[in-house]
């Protein structure tokens, strides 16, 4: 953790029409960290993940990325260091494990064929999946899918990782891998931002925790203090339910 | 029945009937096949257009082919054949042909457009999120990931179109064109036949034959499309 | 592999193209050049019918009659008979109509009829077992009253049959008039049961029964005070011509005369070609 600004949020805002479902958020993150976003359903922290990199434009609010302004001009260059893992995994259908991970490291020019290929061969010895490199993903297991989808975002060798609940489309015995491997790249000092509802595997992964509810940051802190003196009663009455 | 019998056997034995029903058919495929290419050409760009993402350059266009669409497949084809026919290629000499083509192509663009707008719509839409969060371009996520998929869902419903077009070019008999549906009512009104239900007869076969056998090449490109979801049923 | 399959495809589909191209070429070239065009409307045998994808007949013998006497090229095309007048009237993208025209008040408005040349009368098709009631040789208007009638889109026997229903002999007595897609067409129409009776013009009916056993024709009648005072229903033929064509019309009529004049056995040349597409002689 040598402290530099990986991302810096200032006022951010995002309306659906009439629904606002982010009412202005400061933030920051700082390299090294592994921040926790927790929160009630429809509270939002989904798509205040999902602004950082524009999956969602923000109506309004200033993010900045090593210290520029993020905006539509540089966005593609800002997502390629800032990966994202979805819910849904979102594999490519059309395209083999092979492809779908040496997509974006050849299309943008980061990589040669045959060096992407080589990488990954090793990330897919790394996981155990070796022997799927040329199967389409309809053929895979949604843990071996969410798996993949993690080290095709690592491709690109980005400096912070969006995990959108990440296991919640899992059945319970593939989470554990797909935990097993985000916890090994926290480990490694990955700056990771996730969005869960497992919280054992936060209160252990997490450097702090951002409790969001109704488009807002409600309290933020250290795993310990969060979970065992919270300082709100919205924080304590979301913790009676999910502890 | 036995007259209807007789009349299959003399016509089927007859060498300038079958040379007109020949003659008929090739006008129709010529009228479908330049039809067809024109409105998948012309469908695509419309579908495009269509699915874009909105911004001030595109609000015209995006307007244009909306109407387009809608007033097309508001209309009947005879009437937008006669209008062509009538009205707006009304010049002396101009080819029938070529009016014809442009009437069916220009009316199979506005379905095809609809085909092809459906599927490109029912790729989910986390595929093209997925190009979007690792930085590739708009353009690259279209081609390599939105359309094969897309493809897939478009084929079956294209190959109905085809279909319909061909069949439907049969009202071109109605500006005297001498297609396949022209050609049954000609050898009807025939000295030796004077009878239209045994060439209509025969022109039915004609186009099932067809139809059979452009239903089969599609079911055959479809199958090889579903290659990536066919592993799955065999995982 | 996956680039040579496609490479052939590709190959395939511009093969196909660039034939269908060709075919397609090679029918507009046949196809332009004249400098007249006279529309028709097939089949109407025997003044115009195809006959090995050509059409012939009657109508097309004069207007080639008239070319080789202007000099000029003159395209027969064949269209709907609805649209006939107004393209003539036009005159846009067609200069002439010959299709058994009738000479009507409302047409004669609107494009110049060339002389006569030909008189027509109307006749009722039947199905031999279900005839209406007839008066000796013919069938009078009376007859068809309360019945499904069916007739060419357009034709004179169309036209008079609509008169009647309107506000002749036959307003108020339930008849029903059907528009066919031709005088052909109708008479199946007839075998199907979907219509009672057709009318049709006197040539082109008696081509039809001669064809279909099941059938028979007799000339329609408007009735007169006593069964011998009953007289036909009657048309004449003549080819329309655009208002500003009159070069055309000239020869047109001077095509007509001469074909209308008789020979020493008192039989014209329109007779002979009448006959003759009628199957009736030996030429």
């Amino acid at each position: 953790m040598n402290g530099e600004t990986e991302l810096i949020i200032k006022n951010l805002r995002k309306t659906f029409g009439k629904n606002k479902v982010i009412n202005g958020i400061d933030f920051k993150l700082e390299e090294g960290e592994r921040v926790v976003i927790l929160g009630p359903s429809g509270s939002g922290k989904s798509t205040f993940l999902r602004c950082l990199n524009w999956m969602e434009e923000p109506t309004s609010g200033e993010i900045f990325f090593d210290g520029q302004l993020v905006t539509g001009k540089n966005i593609r260059k800002v997502r390629q260091n800032i990966g994202m893992v979805f819910q849904h995994f979102n594999l490519i259908n059309n395209l083999t494990v092979m492809e779908n991970l040496v997509l974006a490291p050849i299309k943008l020019k980061m990589m040669k064929r045959e060096r992407a290929e080589r990488r990954t061969k090793e990330l897919l010895r790394h996981i155990g999946l070796s022997s799927k490199a040329n199967s389409y993903p309809a053929s895979l297991s949604g843990g071996q899918k969410q798996r993949i989808a993690i080290i095709r975002a690592m491709m690109l060798s980005p400096e912070v990782l969006l995990f959108d609940e990440p296991t919640s489309a899992l059945d319970p015995e593939s989470i554990g891998d797909v935990l097993s491997i985000i916890r090994e790249l926290a480990d490694n000092g990955m700056t990771i931002m996730i969005v869960t509802h497992e919280i054992s595997f936060a209160k252990e992964i997490a450097s702090r925790i951002v409790f969001i509810d109704k488009g807002k940051i409600i309290e933020e802190g250290s795993p310990e203090q969060f979970f065992s003196s919270p300082k709100t009663p919205r924080v304590k009455e979301f913790l009676d339910k999910v502890l | 029945m036995n007259n209807f019998f007789n009349k299959i056997v003399e016509l089927f034995s007859t060498p300038e009937y079958i040379d007109s029903l020949l003659h008929g058919f090739l006008l129709t495929m010529q009228i479908a096949y330049f039809a067809l290419l024109i409105g998948i050409f012309l469908g695509t760009i419309i579908a495009l257009v269509d699915v874009a993402k909105p911004s001030k350059w595109l609000a015209i266009p995006k307007f244009i082919c909306r109407i387009y669409t809608t007033v097309i497949r508001g209309t009947p084809m005879a009437l937008q054949l006669f209008i062509m026919f009538f009205v707006i290629f009304a010049i002396k000499g101009f080819p029938s042909i070529i009016t014809a083509i442009i009437a069916f192509g220009l009316n199979s663009a506005a379905y095809t457009a609809e085909v092809i707008r459906g599927g490109i719509l029912s790729v989910d839409p986390g595929q093209t999120e997925a190009g979007l969060a690792l930085g590739l371009s708009r353009l690259t996520i279209f081609f390599k990931i939105v359309a094969p998929q897309a493809i897939k869902n478009i084929i079956p419903a294209l190959g109905n179109e085809i279909i319909t077009v061909i069949k439907e070019t049969a009202i071109v008999s109605m500006v005297g064109m001498y297609d396949l549906n022209m050609a049954a009512k000609d050898i009807g009104s025939g000295q030796n036949m004077a009878s239209y239900i045994v060439p209509m007869f025969t022109a039915a076969l004609f186009y099932l034959a067809t139809i059979y056998l452009i239903t089969f090449i599609v079911k055959k490109i479809e199958k090889s499309l579903r290659k990536s979801d066919l592993r799955a049923e065999n995982k | 592999m996956h680039k040579v399959k496609r490479t052939l495809y590709l190959v395939l589909f511009l093969l196909v193209t660039a034939g269908m191209g060709m075919s397609v070429w090679w029918s507009i070239n046949g196809e332009k050049g004249a400098d007249y065009i006279v529309e028709t409307n097939v089949p109407f045998a025997p003044f115009e019918f195809y006959e090995n994808r050509e059409i012939v007949g009657v109508d097309v013998d004069i207007v080639s009659r008239v070319a080789e006497k202007m000099n000029k090229t003159i395209q027969v095309k064949n269209v709907e008979f609805d649209v006939i007048i107004d393209n003539v009237e036009a005159g846009r993208i067609a200069d002439a109509g010959a299709a058994g025209l009738t000479i009507t008040p409302a047409r004669s408005e609107r494009v110049n009829f060339t002389i006569p040349y030909y008189n027509s009368v109307q006749y009722v098709i039947y199905n031999q077992e279900i005839p209406p009631s007839l008066r000796d040789d013919h069938v009078v208007w009376e007859a068809l009253a309360g019945s499904k009638l069916g007739s060419q889109i357009g034709s004179t026997g169309y036209l008079f049959i609509e008169d009647e229903i309107e506000n002749g002999v036959l307003a108020g007595t339930g008849t029903v008039l059907k528009g066919i897609d031709s005088h052909q067409l109708a008479a199946d129409a007839i075998l199907a049961h979907i219509i009672d009776y057709a009318v049709a013009d006197e040539l082109a009916a008696k081509f039809i029964i001669d064809k279909n056993p099941g059938l028979e024709a007799l000339p329609l009648y408007y009735s007169g005070a006593t069964r011998e005072e009953d007289y036909p229903v009657e048309e004449s033929y003549a080819i329309a011509v655009n208002r500003d064509r009159t070069e055309l019309l000239e020869a047109f009529n001077e095509v007509l005369s001469e074909m209308l004049t008789e020979n020493e056995e008192g039989v014209t040349e329109i007779d002979r070609l009448v006959l003759k597409y009628m199957g009736l002689s030996d030429e």
